[in-house]
């Protein structure tokens, strides 16, 4: 086979590629002195970044991660309590602003009020000792009271 | 025997954490952290902001948690986490430049400075070769999850992972054969 691309190198030497391709590629660089070099140095480089130092957190580090995670929790779940808040009052003012329109209906349509009270025109003997005339509502109030008192 | 499914718990985790149960949003923080913050400050190049740019990843991750659809692993849906908040990092902070790492890795003895040459020959990468290089050198992650943490497709990692290589291969050659 000719040599491999430097492509195909690189994923056989990251054992990405396929049975046939890799076992093709391995009969190639046992006869082949160049693409085993560049292969060799693929793997040195390998060995080199695989041989540098690398960072750790440190478990103060770790603490505030888990401290910020929190923080972000309380704000998601505040965030939520003043959506339903929101949501709540929406209900509320559109629940009144309801039951007022409806209020108005029904006072204008079913039961309008009466422009003159019923017990306009209706006699009312006065019992009072000075015979004076009271309105008919007063003597209203004052037959029932009188009628209690009987009891 | 039970087997230890890693995976497994972690999807078990997430599912909890969905639920409202955020001990197991912290477990998930314990079983994580340390990968991504060693993948944020290879990215990144320093250790202060590589734990803003961790810290971000897990609040990013807890806000999405109903947006992970099993298609891809844990593991690879956090990582791909990182990269976007790594790379949200870089766009605000265009005008700084590439920090060497100094203060997060203690380089010492004979190799230490093969080491630093190291970390600053990745860190003049492209962010693009930098990020699938850090991933695939370090992390040892598949062509397949390098392709789905970063959402490009197989072919390219493949290109710029062979572009990187060649890139750091010149600029450590003094290290190789």
């Amino acid at each position: 086979m000719n040599c491999p691309t430097s492509e195909q190198l690189s994923a056989f030497h990251d054992g990405e590629l396929d049975e046939v391709r890799r076992v093709e590629i391995e009969g190639h660089l046992r006869q082949c002195p160049l693409c085993a070099a560049e292969l060799e140095r693929l793997q040195a480089m390998s060995r080199l970044l695989g041989a540098a130092p690398t960072a750790r957190l440190l478990p103060i580090g770790l603490h505030r991660l888990h401290r910020r995670v929190d923080q972000a929790m309380e704000e998601g779940f505040l965030r939520f309590v003043r959506v339903l808040n929101t949501i709540a009052a929406c209900v509320l003012i559109a629940g009144s602003a309801w039951l007022m329109a409806k209020t108005r209906e029904d006072q204008t349509v079913e039961s309008p009020m009466p422009a003159v009270p019923p017990w306009v025109g209706v006699d009312v003997v006065s019992d009072s000792p000075s015979g004076a005339t009271s309105t008919p509502a007063a003597a209203w109030y004052l037959a029932e009271d009188s009628s209690r008192g009987d009891d | 025997m039970v087997q230890y499914n890693p995976e497994a718990d972690d999807i078990e985790l997430l599912r909890r954490a969905g639920d409202g149960d955020s001990a197991a949003f912290h477990a998930l923080v314990d079983r994580h952290a340390q990968r991504l913050y060693r993948l944020a400050v290879s990215l990144i190049g320093n250790a202060a902001d590589a734990e803003d740019v961790l810290q971000e990843t897990f609040i990013g991750a807890f806000r999405g948690l109903r947006s992970f659809e099993g298609r891809a692993s844990v593991k690879t849906w956090l990582t791909r986490i990182l990269v976007m908040q790594a790379g949200q990092w870089r766009r605000d902070r265009r005008r700084r430049r590439f920090a060497p790492l100094g203060d997060s890795i203690a380089a010492s003895g004979p190799s230490a400075g093969a080491n630093l040459d190291v970390q600053a020959a990745i860190g003049q990468l492209s962010p693009e070769h930098r990020e699938v290089l850090v991933l695939r050198e370090f992390e040892r992650m598949s062509y397949e999850e390098i392709a789905e943490a970063l959402d490009v497709p197989r072919g390219t990692v493949e290109s710029r992972l062979h572009r990187a290589r060649s890139e750091l291969r010149e600029k450590l050659k003094a290290y190789l054969p």
